[in-house]
């Protein structure tokens, strides 16, 4: 299957940051253009990526809760013992992460690496996942699918609406329909429903869980 | 929740710094300053060093001595699979080890045939799980607290450090609690960060004055914790592992410790304790008294050492033991120095206070009575400077090994590490503030803001305004939150990249 631009683009972009720090071609990430700056400009730190800290805590709250009302993390079982742990957490993926044990790493890089974005893809995919099996079973507040059908083809207006609050909840990011932030995940959700084999599921579910997806892995949720 | 404000409310700074959020990143913040992870650390001798056969389920000591003790031949044996009742015990009662055959063993360049034995197997609860039964060899499960090997000898199996390793009577004492797995270490390491991280909690949240972190006698302890100190602890050798052992000044401990016990309680210490950098998790990832000194003058005085502009002055001694006076060596040791002696009364390589032992010895005998009946000479390698100049030889612990030409280190020896923290309390000459506070109010903008802060004058947007401006604060409430407070409502804190 060929990539979306953009889940193609995440990996460019982060490894882009780690040693450029431009951008991928044609892929503009800033909500809004920096401020021109003369001589050394304003005391700022530069870009970096969350701490494994940050990004625990921002992955909980943009995948929201489950139908229980348990917090949504990401969970392995890395022991086997069908006893899943925290993935965040040092016992599971932290130090791979990069979280520093003060032993041998005293300080957490602010620079992505490729074993990072791995991961990354890794914890998107099983928080999409987690997140889209609590979704089936709400029938309102759902956190994927709040403002469009999973069950039939949305109209345009609800597809423009779910789209600008899931890239609001996810990067924090105003972006109207036409934009192309915006537009860079209407073609995520297309593709994914396109790609729908049949089953349980529903072409409209795959094309948000897609969406998910591309958003947690999309440079400007691990970038600040 | 603040997008669009040009600044944040007091209800908005109130609830962050009442949340679990700020909690944590306050324990991120002083991770970050004092790395206080022991893990690596050896917290347990091989002499008390359980270990389990995976296809019997048997759980014997590895130690190699206490096999060829237990069971003779070349000491690699553990016992076999059958209950020690079928077996019987003999009249002193030790367990009745059935022969098994002869060992060839080299000793001294000959070989020679060693009979070995192998007793069987006792059911023991074992402290670390009380709720199960597991198979553990009848020699390494005795329970006994002293053995008498003779009718004139006396030794107490919870103290290995009297060479009761060699005695076959020594087993692991009541639910094994005088040994341990490896397991049982590495959980005592993430305590050991926990008990640091909850003085933090304690100081960090406006509570208690921030300073007083440096300061206080309280200590947090857990079951496991207790029972490290109380039994673990005090089968370490003076050679091998790190020093651990209660001594006076210690939290006084419960009679009967529960491993399992999970409950944090608060305790009262007393001596040369102060705060934080007398807690294992600080004394153990920091193990020399330079390392412990040297870490605290980077975190909490903001001062790092950095190599000399000239090497070689005039009348330094290229040779001299004493680095203040060796070449090269001299510009930083002069300063570190010291620092480290206000470490001196806890051991090196370990978080045993050395309160209760001679400072100094007259001769050996004074230093070896200062512990129970057969104490090993390891003693005096491990915390005892010889001192031959005098006649007959003197001792003196290494902490003071240069005394006799650095008075000041034995005044910093008996003050402890509270006099360190008084010093860097002191107002900067001109200023109404301490080198602690500036450190602190430099420290929290980093982490904060994520940049240092700007301190060139020359620069037209420096901030050294706001360094005096902090610091004062800090200085005149000890109350780091109101650091935070004031940060966070800086424009630069709020500044995009």
């Amino acid at each position: 299957m060929k990539l979306p631009a953009r889940y193609a683009a995440l990996v460019v972009a982060l490894a882009a940051a780690c040693s450029k720090g431009n951008e991928a071609p044609g892929y503009h990430v800033e909500p809004r253009d920096p401020q021109e700056l003369t001589g050394d400009g304003p005391h700022s730190h530069g870009l970096r990526k969350l701490t494994v800290d940050e990004l625990q805590a921002a992955v909980s709250v943009a995948a929201g809760k489950d139908a229980l009302g348990q917090p949504i993390d990401w969970r392995v079982d890395v022991n086997g013992n069908g006893m899943p742990l925290d993935a965040f957490s040092d016992e599971a993926f932290g130090k791979i992460l990069g979280r520093p044990d003060y032993v041998a790493v005293t300080e957490e890089s602010g620079e992505p690496t490729m074993l990072y974005v791995k991961l990354v893809g890794d914890m998107a995919r099983s928080v999409c996942g987690r997140i889209v099996l609590s979704d089936v079973q709400r029938t309102a507040g759902q956190t994927l699918w709040r403002y469009a059908p999973h069950t039939s083809e949305p109209t345009q207006g609800q597809l423009d609406a779910n789209l600008e609050y899931l890239v609001l909840r996810f990067l924090g990011v105003r972006a109207r329909a036409g934009e192309p932030l915006l537009e860079s995940f209407r073609a995520v959700y297309h593709a994914s429903a396109a790609a729908f084999q049949g089953g349980t599921s529903t072409p409209q579910v795959e094309g948000w869980r897609g969406v998910c997806i591309a958003l947690f892995e999309d440079p400007l949720f691990h970038i600040h | 929740m603040v997008e669009g404000t040009q600044d944040l409310t007091d209800r908005t700074i109130d609830a962050y710094l009442a949340s679990d959020a700020y909690r944590l990143q306050m324990r991120r913040y002083h991770e970050q300053l004092l790395w206080p992870n022991p893990e690596g650390a050896t917290l347990q001798d091989l002499g008390n060093l359980l270990v389990v056969d995976s296809g019997s389920g048997l759980y014997s000591l590895l130690d190699p001595t206490r096999r060829g003790q237990y069971r003779g031949g070349n000491g690699l044996h553990a016992c076999q699979d059958l209950p020690q009742q079928m077996l019987g015990y003999a009249a002193d009662g030790l367990p009745i080890c059935e022969p098994k055959g002869q060992d060839p063993v080299n000793v001294g360049g000959q070989t020679v045939m060693i009979d070995w034995c192998q007793e069987g197997y006792v059911l023991v609860r074992p402290y670390w799980d009380p709720a199960s039964e597991i198979k553990v060899c009848a020699f390494d499960a005795q329970e006994r607290e002293t053995w008498q090997p003779s009718a004139t000898q006396t030794v107490h199996c919870d103290y290995i450090t009297v060479n009761a390793a060699s005695l076959e009577g020594c087993g692991c004492g009541p639910d094994l609690a005088y040994c341990s797995r490896f397991e049982e270490q590495q959980t005592l390491w993430r305590d050991m960060r926990e008990q640091l991280l909850r003085l933090v909690d304690d100081h960090s949240r406006g509570e208690r004055p921030y300073s007083e972190l440096l300061t206080t006698k309280s200590i947090h302890m857990n079951g496991r914790l207790a029972h490290f100190k109380k039994y673990l602890a005090q089968q370490a050798s003076f050679g091998g592992g790190t020093y651990n052992a209660q001594h006076g000044g210690d939290a006084l401990l419960p009679s009967a410790p529960t491993w399992t016990d999970e409950a944090w309680v608060k305790l009262e210490r007393s001596g040369i304790h102060s705060g934080i950098l007398t807690l294992p998790a600080y004394t153990l990832r920091f193990q020399t008294n330079r390392g412990r000194a040297n870490r605290f003058r980077i975190a909490f005085l903001d001062q790092y050492f950095v190599p000399p502009a000239q090497y070689d002055n005039p009348g330094c001694d290229p040779d001299a033991k004493d680095l203040t006076r060796r070449c090269v060596c001299e510009s930083c040791h002069q300063v570190l120095e010291p620092m480290a002696a206000y470490f001196g009364q806890i051991a090196e390589r370990g978080s045993g206070l050395l309160s209760d032992f001679h400072a100094y010895c007259p001769d050996l005998d004074a230093c070896l009575n200062q512990l129970p009946e057969g104490t090993s000479t390891g003693l005096f390698d491990r915390f005892y400077f010889t001192d031959y100049s005098t006649l007959p030889e003197t001792y003196r612990l290494y902490a003071l090994e240069l005394a006799p030409d650095h008075p000041e280190y034995e005044d910093a020896y008996d003050q402890g590490p509270s006099a360190l923290v008084a010093r860097a309390l002191g107002s900067i000459e001109g200023k109404s503030y301490s080198l602690f506070a500036r450190a602190t109010v430099k420290n929290l903008f980093r982490f904060l803001v994520k940049r240092d802060m700007n301190l060139d004058p020359s620069a037209p947007d420096h901030e050294l305004a706001v360094l005096d401006e902090l610091a004062t604060e800090l200085a005149a409430t000890d109350d780091l939150t109101l650091v935070v407070r004031r940060i966070v409502r800086l424009e630069a804190f709020r500044r995009l990249p």
